[in-house]
């Protein structure tokens, strides 16, 4: 019994380690196409970017709609730090912090628009939202230290295969601990029944202000691989075109599962790229198998459901396929 | 020493006067019953009790503090807990996370010991979740542990509640309605549990019903509400003779 406690402690950083000298390896050698390597990135940056709106619109049970805008903070943030604040001399160790610091500066984003959920939710708290990505898409617009709406120039490439699969890993296993504990039960009883949540003692403002910044602060993250995987990123890069297709991947692949957000990414994203020999066609086509999806599948591929993966292990009992919304 | 003591509660809603002018105080440990028609304020009073309404005017004093202006989560951590007249579990929760959940005033892990899963928190975990079970299994609530919530049946869901509201470990416990809808076997099951919550925990109960065997079972003092206005209160046994009581419940005589 002993072996297997400690096999399972150890499962965390192995899994970790193996995958990050997997992807280290597959993208030293020529075995895996460069195109495939590429999906395979977006794949995983797009994962990030559903997991971290899952939590808000899924667990939290808020519309927030404008998530491209921390996207947009993190991947300026990072950019201005890679290419004006410190060289490439010093290598590309300096990028984990950018992308990190990134993350920060959304994370504080994600803080101003916790204020306005305390008193209004639903429709209302989506029309906050889209505003504020209107309103920081016009800032960057207009402010000539970030390119305007010309965009941002001269990024180094620095995001690779490895850095996609550590930050994906880490958002998975953090917002992973994050639902099975207190404050994620507090974040889904916010979502069943507000008013007996705080009557029971959640503290619901605390709970919203650190659910919106750790949604927003891995929105953040995910911006800045984006930028660097780009090269290049412009206002329009982070318009409500953006916060849509978010909001699309959380709710194909399903609000409140982790393994829906795998999901969701994962199958849009590969879609639209099978898709491309279609040309013009494959914005017909693809809508077509979400309104479908939404038809024989409402709540998204796995919806409210979870992968026994990502489940900790204390908690693998609950019987979460029962439930009926 | 008074645990509870409301002094000139006064609540509007618009024009309507729900509540005016309410006067009440339960001692520890005490069970207290207020009774009344449909409309006559008492769900009002345990939302002006409990924050979810601000009260118009008046006091409330909970262990010597005012709570008037406190917010609800601050309330249940100086020790008021309650139920509600329409069920209000977290259906999308397991019967054990619903228990978990309500322990949010207790647990001492922050949040970045959360989010790395670091010892601190599984240990603190660990604790919450012992101490769910301990409940669940002295409601006879353990066998369905991990079903959702919204699976359980009505009467489940009842003490469910009753055990989320004791897990935020009150010293007060306001019950809305325990036995609406139950038949009189069940209704004295629920007489027993509601001792039990005094006798076993020692909380206080303060507890609305419209089931007299319940109220004339256990409760040691009454108040009668009858439009927001306090018509009666004292030992049951009293009230139950009060000719404005039954008036109220009742209706007056017709005069010829």
């Amino acid at each position: 019994m002993k072996v297997v406690a400690s096999a399972k402690k150890l499962a965390v950083p192995a899994i970790l380690l193996v995958g990050c000298a997997l992807s280290c390896s597959v993208s030293n050698s020529n075995l895996v196409d460069r195109y495939v390597e590429l999906v395979v990135m977006y794949v995983g940056i797009n994962f990030i970017l559903t997991l971290s709106l899952n939590l808000v619109n899924g667990y939290m049970g808020e519309f927030s709609v404008g998530h491209a805008v921390f996207m947009a903070i993190g991947a300026y943030t990072s950019a201005i730090i890679t290419v004006k604040v410190f060289s490439l001399s010093l290598g590309p160790w300096i990028f984990p912090l950018a992308v990190l610091t990134g993350g920060m500066a959304s994370a504080l984003a994600g803080l101003l628009v916790a204020i306005p959920s305390f008193k209004i939710r639903g429709d209302y708290l989506a029309i906050v939202t889209l505003a504020f990505n209107m309103i920081v898409k016009s800032i960057i617009e207009n402010v000539d230290f970030l390119g305007g709406p010309r965009g941002y120039l001269g990024i180094a490439k620095l995001t690779s295969l490895v850095w996609v699969f550590f930050f994906s890993f880490m958002a998975l296993w953090v917002i992973r601990n994050f639902v099975y504990s207190n404050y994620g039960r507090g974040v889904v009883s916010i979502r069943e029944d507000e008013t007996a949540a705080i009557i029971m003692g959640v503290d619901t403002k605390k709970v919203k202000i650190m659910t919106f910044m750790l949604s927003s602060f891995f929105a953040g993250v995910a911006g800045a691989l984006y930028a660097h995987l780009l090269q290049f990123i412009s206002p329009k890069s982070f318009d409500i075109l953006k916060s849509t297709e978010i909001l699309i991947m959380v709710y194909l692949g399903g609000i409140g599962s982790i393994a829906g957000s795998v999901l969701g990414a994962s199958v849009y994203t590969v879609l639209l790229e099978l898709l491309r020999p279609l040309g013009i066609w494959r914005m017909v086509i693809m809508p077509l198998v979400l309104v479908f999806l939404m038809i024989f599948r409402p709540k998204g591929i796995t919806g409210l459901r979870e992968f026994k993966w990502f489940i900790p292990s204390a908690e693998k009992k609950i019987k979460l396929f029962k439930h009926k919304v | 020493m008074d645990l509870l003591k409301i002094t000139g509660l006064t609540h509007y809603f618009g024009g309507l006067r729900a509540i005016s002018d309410f006067e009440l105080t339960v001692n520890s440990g005490e069970i207290y019953g207020i009774i009344g028609p449909n409309g006559s304020g008492k769900t009002t009073l345990f939302n002006l009790i409990t924050a979810v309404y601000r009260a118009t005017s008046g006091s409330i004093l909970f262990k010597g503090t005012e709570i008037t202006t406190m917010s609800s989560d601050r309330i249940n951590a100086l020790g008021i807990a309650r139920t509600f007249q329409n069920i209000r579990v977290f259906n999308g929760l397991s019967v054990l996370d619903n228990v978990r959940v309500a322990q949010f005033n207790k647990f001492q892990y922050n949040i970045l010991e959360a989010l790395f899963n670091l010892k601190s928190f599984k240990k603190d975990e660990a604790l919450v979740t012992e101490r769910a079970w301990e409940l669940l299994k002295s409601f006879n609530l353990d066998h369905r542990a991990y079903d959702l919530a919204g699976t359980l049946p009505y009467g489940l869901r009842r003490y469910l509640e009753i055990v989320r509201a004791l897990a935020t470990e009150p010293s007060l416990v306001l019950l809305d309605e325990p036995a609406a809808g139950m038949n009189q076997v069940e209704i004295s099951k629920m007489i027993e549990t509601v001792k039990d919550i005094r006798n076993k925990y020692g909380v206080a109960v303060l507890v609305i019903e419209h089931q007299m065997s319940l109220i004339m079972g256990i409760c040691e003092k009454l108040k009668v509400l009858d439009f927001g206005v306090t018509i009666a209160g004292g030992l049951p046994k009293d009230v139950r003779k009060d000719a404005k009581v039954l008036e109220a419940y009742l209706g007056s005589e017709v005069m010829d």
